[in-house]
C-alpha cells in the first residue's frame, strides 16, 4: 500500500482527532436534557424482564416434599462448577440431597442448572440483591436455598412419573404405570 | 484349535475394506475396528446369544447386491469378502425401532438410577437415534427384592437381555439368581428375598447393561462416575493382583470397579475386591504419630515428623546392628525395600511365621525351575485338566476359581469346534456338549464351591493329601505300586490317573493356605510328572498368602521370618528395637508375646490399630493402599503398580516416612551404604531406581509403569474426568477461595481434569470412557481386539520368566505336630469375607460372613460324643475359643476345621496345631 505522507494527511489526522472528541462532548452534554436511564434504586425498583435470572432456589413438589433428587445433573451442567451436593436416601428409597451448596460468588446466573434439572427442583428467581461484605457469605447451603413452594411448573412431581416406589407411592401407583407384574399368573 | 483362527479375512464395511481375524463374529470385528454398533445381550466374556436384536446390520450377497438382508452381527461369523453396512437405512431404522420398543416399558428414573451417566442403555439409545417416547400406554412395573448388603435391585429397569443369569449361573456357577415368569413377564431375581451367595455377585452391576442390579455400597454414598477422582489400583486382598479402578470424592473412597487386564482379571473381580475398601474410610484409622517415652504408661500424639525423629533417636542410641525390621506381605515392594535398606539385609525379617517362610522359599524355587511355567489367570482358562491340592480357591484366590470354572468347559469347546461351532456361539456349544466337563480333580479338606464342576472330589486330612499327591505323581510316571496307601486312597489315585491320561495342557494348583511346605513340593513334582506325560511344559500355579507375598519373597530370598527373629532376639544381649511394617504379630505366631518382651522399643508403621500397635511405644500412621503408590508382585510373579487415588487425609506414605527416617539417621552420623542411598530418595521414582539397581528379578523394575515424568502432549494423565463438577463449591463451606490442586510428584497422574482421556499407557488408565461410551463397555475402545490386550500393551512385568532357578533357602525344619491324649488336629477353614482385618471393616462384607462354626466329620464327632449344633470349646495352649459345631460329612476324618476369623482367639497363623476339643455343658436355666 502507498504510504500517505503529505501535509494534507497530517491536517486530516488532527481534524479527525478533534472531531471525534467534539462529537463525544456534544453527545454527553446532550444527555443533560434527556430522561435518565438509571433509577433511584433501592427507593425505586428497576424493571425486570419476566425471564430475568437471579438468585437460585430449590423448590418443593405439590405435596411439599423436596423436589431435588440429588441426581447431580445441575452440578455437571454448571460452567463455573459452583454447585456441589451429596445424595442420600430415606428408608423408602427416596433420593434427596444430604447437602446442597451453591457458591454464588462463582455463579454467572446462566441458568444451565435449571435447564439440566429433570425435576424442576432448581430454579432461578428474579432476586439479584446478593451483595455481601464477606465473600464467604456468598456460599449458600441447602437450608438457604430451599423454599416452601413449587415455583415454576407448580404441578410437576418427579416421583409421580419415575416408576420407583417411595413413601406414599407404591410400585405401579404412579401416572401411566401398570400394576406390578404377577409372576405367578399363567394368564395370557 | 481351528486351523483358520489366526488367519485374516477381508470384509467390507460400508464400502471400506478391513482385515479382521477369521473365526470371530461381525459384532466383535466391527467393535474391534472402532466402529459404533449397539448391542446388549452379547458380552465379550459370555459370547453371543442373539436375543436382543440390537446389533442388526445389512449383509449383501456380493458387490452387485443393492438390497441385502438384515442379520444380527453378533451371530454372523466373518467370512472372506463379506460385505456389510452398518449405516444402511433398513438396519439402522430397525435398531432404532428395537430400542423404542425396549424403552416403551422403561421407567423414567435416570435421575435416581445408580447407572445414570454410565449406563449402557443410555449410550445405546443415543447411538441408535431414538429420542422420543411415542407409546402412550402404561408401563410395566415389578416389585424389587432385597438381595443383601452388596447388590441392589430395581427390576423396572430390566430390558430382558439375560446377561445377568448368563453371567451368574453359566459363567460363575451361582445357583440362586434365576429368571422367573413367562412370556414378556420375565423376572430376574431369587426365588425369595435373600443375600446373593455367589462371591462374584458384585459383577452384576457391571454386567447388567441397565440399573437393575446396582452396587448398593456405592449407592449408600453415591457419586456419579464423572465426579469420581480415580486411579488405577491393584487389589490388596489376595495374591492374584486383580486390576482395579478406584474412585474417590471428598476424601472418601467411594467405589471399586473392575479394570480390564487381559491376562489377569479380564472383566471380573470378586466381591472382596469390590466391597473391601471401607478400611480406607474407617474412623479407626491411625492419625499422625503416637509416642510413649520410656517409663511412661500412656502414648501421646504428635505429628509424624516428631514421631520419626523419636525413632531416629532410638536408632542412633541403640546402634544400627540392634535395630531390626519386619516387612509385610501386605505392604508394597517399595515399602518393604525401604525398610530393608534402613535396617540392613541382615536385620530384615519377613512378617510371616515359620511355615509360611518355608513355603515362600519353596514357591520361588519351584516356579523358577527350568521346566515349570506358572500360567496367568487367562492362561489357566486354557488348561484341559486341573488338579487342585489343598486350596479352597473360592476363599483364598477367588478369581482363580472363576478361571478354573472356565477351563472346565474346554472339553465342551473342543467337542463343539470339531463340528465347526465356534466358542462364542454360547447356546449351541452348551446344547452340543451338555454337561461334559474337562477333568478337574479337587483334593481339599472339605467340600468346596468348585465341587460341582469337579470330576473327582477327595476330602483328606493334610497328611493324606501329601500321600495322595506323592502317589499320584509317581503313578503318572508309572512308578507307583500302591504300597503304603490305603485301599481307598489307592483307588482314588487310579481314578485320577485315568482322568488325567489324555491331558494335553494339564495344570496343578496348590497354595499356601495348607501351611504345608511338603505339599508345595509335591504339587511341583506332580506338575512335572504331568508335564512329561503330556510332552509339554509343566504348568503350576500357587495361591499365596497375601497380595505381595511374592514380592516380599524376592526381597527376602533367605526366607528369614518372624520365628527366626524371635529366636535371635532371645539370644541378643544388647537392647534392641524392632520396626514393624503393617503387620499384626499376634495373628501370625504364638511367639509374638515373647518377642515383644525381648525388645526395648517396638515401632509400628500401620494404617489401622492392632494388638501389635497397642504394644508398641511408637506408632506412625501411614497411607492406605488407595493413598500411596507402590508395586505388588502377584502369584505368577507379575509386578503391577498401584497409584494413590487421593491424598486428602494427610497420611504420609510409609515409604516416604522410611526415607525421612533414613535422612534423619544419616544426619545423626550413621552412614551405611543402604541408608545413605535410601536417604537420597526424595521421590517415588528414586526409590524405584534403587529397587531396580538390585538387579536380578528386579532389573526391569522401572518398566512396571511409566515414571512420574511421563507426559501426553505435555500433560499428566488426569485422575478426574473432563466433566468433573463442583470444583468451586466442594470445599466452599470451609473457605470460599479455592485451594490450589495438590501436586503429585510421585506419579504421572495428576489430581486434575486437564489432560487427554485417550491414548493412555495401560498402567495409567484411571477409568474407561470414550465419546458416546460412558459405561465400562467403553473398554472395547481400549483393546487391540475384543478380549485382547490393551492398546498400550499389557501393564506390569512378569519377573520370574527370565529368572535363573532360585535355590531353596536353608530354613529350619518345621517340627511335625504330635497329638497328645484327647487332642485333635485343627486346621483353618478360610472364609473370604472374614479372614483378615482389612475386610473385617467393611460392613457389607461383615454381614455376608455367616459361617462361623467349627466343623467335624460325623464319625469323628460321634467318637468325641459331639452332635451338630453343640457349643464346643477349642483350646490351644493358653487360649480358648467357644463356638458352635457343625457336623459335616464332607470334612476329612479326624480333622477339626476352625474358621479363619480376624480377631478370633485362635488365629490362622497358629494352625495347623493339636488342640483339645470339648463340649460346653449347657446350663439349665
Ligand atoms: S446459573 Fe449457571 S453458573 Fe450459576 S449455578 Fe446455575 S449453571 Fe452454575
Ligand atoms: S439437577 Fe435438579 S434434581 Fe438433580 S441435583 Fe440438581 S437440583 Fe437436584
Ligand atoms: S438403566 Fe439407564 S436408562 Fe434406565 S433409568 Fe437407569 S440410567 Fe436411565
Ligand atoms: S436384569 Fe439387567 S442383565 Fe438381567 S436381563 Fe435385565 S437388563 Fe439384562
Ligand atoms: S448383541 Fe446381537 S442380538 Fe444382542
Amino acid at each position: 500500500m502507498k504510504q500517505k505522507t503529505g501535509l494534507g494527511h497530517y491536517i486530516y489526522i488532527v481534524w479527525d482527532y478533534f472531531y471525534s472528541n467534539i462529537v463525544t462532548l456534544v453527545k454527553v452534554a446532550s444527555h443533560t436534557f434527556t430522561k435518565a436511564d438509571t433509577v433511584e434504586y433501592p427507593e425505586q425498583m428497576p424493571y425486570l424482564a419476566p425471564r430475568f435470572r437471579g438468585r437460585i432456589v430449590l423448590t418443593r413438589d405439590p405435596t411439599g416434599e423436596e423436589r431435588c433428587v440429588a441426581c447431580n445433573l445441575c452440578a455437571s451442567a454448571c460452567p463455573t462448577d459452583c454447585i456441589s451436593l451429596q445424595k442420600t436416601e430415606d428408608e423408602s428409597g427416596r433420593w434427596s440431597a444430604e447437602y446442597f451448596r451453591i457458591n454464588f460468588s462463582r455463579c454467572v446466573f446462566c441458568g444451565m442448572c435449571e435447564e439440566a434439572c429433570p425435576t424442576y427442583a432448581i430454579q432461578l428467581t428474579q432476586d439479584f440483591e446478593l451483595a455481601e461484605y464477606e465473600r464467604q457469605n456468598m456460599v449458600y447451603e441447602k437450608q438457604h436455598l430451599l423454599i416452601d413452594g413449587p415455583g415454576k411448573h407448580p404441578d410437576y412431581s418427579f416421583y409421580e412419573l419415575s416408576g420407583k416406589a417411595v413413601s406414599g407411592r407404591a410400585k405401579g401407583a404412579g401416572t401411566q404405570e401398570a400394576e406390578p407384574v404377577n409372576l405367578k399368573s399363567l394368564l395370557p | 484349535m481351528n486351523a483358520t483362527i489366526d488367519n485374516l479375512v477381508t470384509i467390507y464395511i460400508d464400502g471400506s475394506a478391513y482385515q479382521v481375524k477369521a473365526g470371530g463374529h461381525l459384532l466383535e470385528a466391527c467393535l474391534g475396528l472402532a466402529q459404533d454398533l449397539p448391542y446388549f445381550c452379547w458380552h465379550p466374556a459370555l459370547g453371543s446369544v442373539g436375543s436382543c436384536r440390537q446389533c442388526a446390520v445389512q449383509l449383501y450377497q456380493d458387490a452387485e447386491d443393492q438390497r441385502g438382508r438384515m442379520v444380527m452381527a453378533c451371530m454372523t461369523p466373518v467370512a472372506e469378502g463379506m460385505r456389510v453396512s452398518l449405516s444402511a437405512p433398513m438396519a439402522s431404522e430397525f435398531r432404532q425401532q428395537c430400542i423404542e420398543v425396549t424403552m416403551a416399558n422403561h421407567p423414567h428414573d435416570c435421575p435416581v438410577c445408580e447407572e445414570g451417566g454410565e449406563c449402557h442403555l443410555q449410550d445405546m439409545t443415543l447411538q441408535s437415534g431414538h429420542t422420543q417416547r411415542r407409546h402412550k400406554g402404561h408401563k410395566k412395573t415389578y416389585h424389587n427384592q432385597d438381595l443383601g448388603p452388596c447388590v441392589g435391585h430395581e427390576m423396572n429397569r430390566c430390558i430382558s437381555c439375560y446377561r445377568c443369569v448368563r453371567f451368574y449361573q453359566d459363567y460363575a456357577g451361582g445357583d440362586d439368581l434365576v429368571v422367573l415368569g413367562s412370556r414378556e413377564n420375565v423376572y430376574f431375581g431369587r426365588h425369595q428375598d435373600g443375600c446373593l451367595t455367589s462371591h462374584f455377585s458384585g459383577n452384576l452391576s457391571e454386567v447388567c447393561p441397565t440399573g437393575v442390579f446396582y452396587d448398593k455400597v456405592v449407592s449408600d454414598s453415591y457419586t456419579r462416575k464423572w465426579d469420581l477422582q480415580s486411579a488405577p489400583s491393584i487389589c490388596s486382598h489376595c495374591s492374584l493382583g486383580c486390576n482395579l479402578s478406584v474412585g474417590e470424592r471428598q476424601g472418601q473412597v467411594k467405589r471399586v470397579t473392575n479394570r480390564y487386564h487381559s491376562q489377569v482379571n479380564g472383566y471380573f473381580i470378586c466381591d472382596k475386591g469390590r466391597y473391601g475398601f471401607a478400611h480406607s474410610n474407617s474412623d479407626q484409622r491411625l492419625y499422625q504419630a503416637q509416642v510413649q517415652p520410656l517409663g511412661d504408661t500412656e502414648k501421646v500424639s504428635c505429628d509424624t515428623l516428631h514421631g520419626l525423629d523419636y525413632v531416629a533417636q532410638i536408632m542412633t542410641e541403640l546402634g544400627a546392628e540392634n535395630v531390626f525390621g519386619l516387612g509385610s506381605p501386605r505392604a508394597s515392594v517399595e515399602e518393604n525395600f525401604a525398610l530393608q535398606s534402613l535396617v540392613g539385609k541382615a536385620n530384615f525379617y519377613a512378617g510371616h511365621n515359620a511355615a509360611q517362610g518355608v513355603i515362600q522359599t519353596q514357591v520361588l524355587h519351584q516356579l523358577t525351575q527350568p521346566n515349570i511355567y506358572t500360567p496367568s489367570l487367562k492362561q489357566i482358562e486354557q488348561a484341559d485338566a486341573i488338579v487342585i491340592i489343598g486350596e479352597d480357591l473360592l476363599h483364598t484366590a477367588p478369581r482363580m476359581a472363576l478361571s478354573v470354572r472356565q477351563a472346565s468347559r474346554n472339553l465342551g469347546f473342543a467337542k463343539a469346534a470339531a463340528i465347526g461351532i465356534p466358542k462364542w456361539q454360547d447356546e449351541p456349544v452348551r446344547i452340543h456338549t451338555q454337561n461334559q466337563l474337562s477333568p478337574v480333580i479337587s483334593v481339599t479338606s472339605a467340600a468346596t464351591d468348585l465341587d460341582d464342576i469337579s470330576s473327582q472330589c477327595i476330602h483328606l486330612a493334610p497328611s493324606d493329601m501329601c500321600n495322595f499327591a506323592g502317589a499320584l505323581a509317581s503313578a503318572v510316571e508309572g512308578q507307583f505300586d500302591g504300597s503304603g496307601l490305603s485301599a481307598e486312597l489307592n483307588e482314588q489315585v487310579q481314578h485320577s490317573l485315568a482322568l488325567l491320561a489324555g491331558a494335553k495342557r494339564p495344570l496343578v494348583i496348590s497354595g499356601a493356605s495348607s501351611q504345608s511346605p511338603e505339599l508345595i513340593d509335591l504339587a511341583a513334582q506332580l506338575a512335572l510328572a504331568l508335564g512329561r506325560q503330556s510332552g509339554s511344559e509343566a504348568w503350576l500355579s500357587y495361591a499365596l498368602e497375601a497380595a505381595n507375598s511374592m514380592g516380599l519373597g524376592l526381597l527376602n530370598k533367605d526366607a528369614k521370618h518372624m520365628d527366626d527373629l524371635a529366636l535371635r532376639l532371645q539370644q541378643q544381649t544388647t537392647p534392641s528395637a524392632l520396626i514393624v511394617l503393617q503387620t499384626d504379630l499376634f495373628s501370625l505366631s504364638t511367639q509374638a508375646q515373647a518377642l515383644c518382651e525381648n525388645l526395648r522399643h517396638l515401632v509400628v508403621l500401620d494404617q489401622l490399630p492392632s494388638a501389635t500397635s497397642e504394644h508398641a511405644d511408637v506408632v506412625i500412621a501411614c497411607a492406605s493402599v488407595f493413598e500411596t503408590e507402590g508395586t505388588y508382585v502377584n502369584n505368577e510373579g507379575r509386578a503391577q503398580r498401584f497409584f494413590s487415588v487421593h491424598d486428602k487425609l494427610g497420611r504420609p506414605d510409609a515409604w516416604r516416612s522410611l526415607t525421612h527416617l533414613a535422612t534423619m539417621v544419616t544426619q545423626a552420623g550413621h552412614r551405611s551404604d543402604t541408608i545413605t542411598q535410601l536417604a537420597s530418595c526424595t521421590k517415588f521414582d528414586d526409590l524405584c531406581d534403587l529397587v531396580s539397581q538390585q538387579g536380578g528379578e528386579f532389573a526391569h523394575w522401572c518398566d512396571v509403569a511409566p515414571s512420574a515424568g511421563f507426559r501426553i502432549a505435555g500433560m499428566k494423565v488426569p485422575r478426574q474426568t473432563h466433566r468433573a463438577s463442583g470444583r468451586t463449591s466442594l470445599y466452599a463451606d470451609e473457605n470460599v477461595s479455592e485451594a490450589k490442586q495438590p501436586e503429585d510428584v510421585d506419579s504421572a497422574l495428576g489430581f486434575t481434569m486437564e489432560g487427554t482421556p485417550i491414548n493412555k499407557p495401560s498402567a495409567l488408565i484411571p477409568q474407561v470412557w470414550s465419546p458416546g461410551w460412558n459405561s465400562n463397555e467403553a473398554i472395547n475402545k481400549f483393546q487391540q481386539e475384543i478380549n485382547g490386550p490393551l492398546k498400550g500393551g499389557e501393564a506390569g512385568v512378569r519377573l520370574l520368566d527370565t529368572s535363573p532357578s532360585l535355590p531353596l533357602a536353608e530354613v529350619a525344619v518345621i517340627p511335625s505336630i504330635t497329638l497328645g491324649a484327647g487332642q485333635i488336629l485343627a486346621h483353618t477353614q478360610n472364609h473370604l469375607f472374614a479372614s483378615d482385618r482389612v475386610s473385617s471393616l467393611s460392613s457389607a462384607l461383615k454381614q455376608r460372613n455367616t459361617a462361623i462354626s467349627a466343623r467335624l466329620h460325623p464319625d469323628t464327632a460321634a467318637i468325641m460324643g459331639l452332635v451338630d449344633g453343640d457349643e464346643v470349646c477349642v483350646a490351644l495352649a493358653q487360649t480358648q475359643w467357644l463356638l458352635p459345631l457343625t457336623v459335616d460329612a464332607s470334612v476329612a476324618v479326624d480333622l477339626l476345621l476352625l474358621p479363619n476369623q480376624y480377631q478370633a482367639p485362635i488365629s490362622a497363623g497358629h494352625l495347623p496345631a493339636a488342640v483339645s476339643l470339648s463340649a460346653v455343658t449347657q446350663e439349665v436355666n
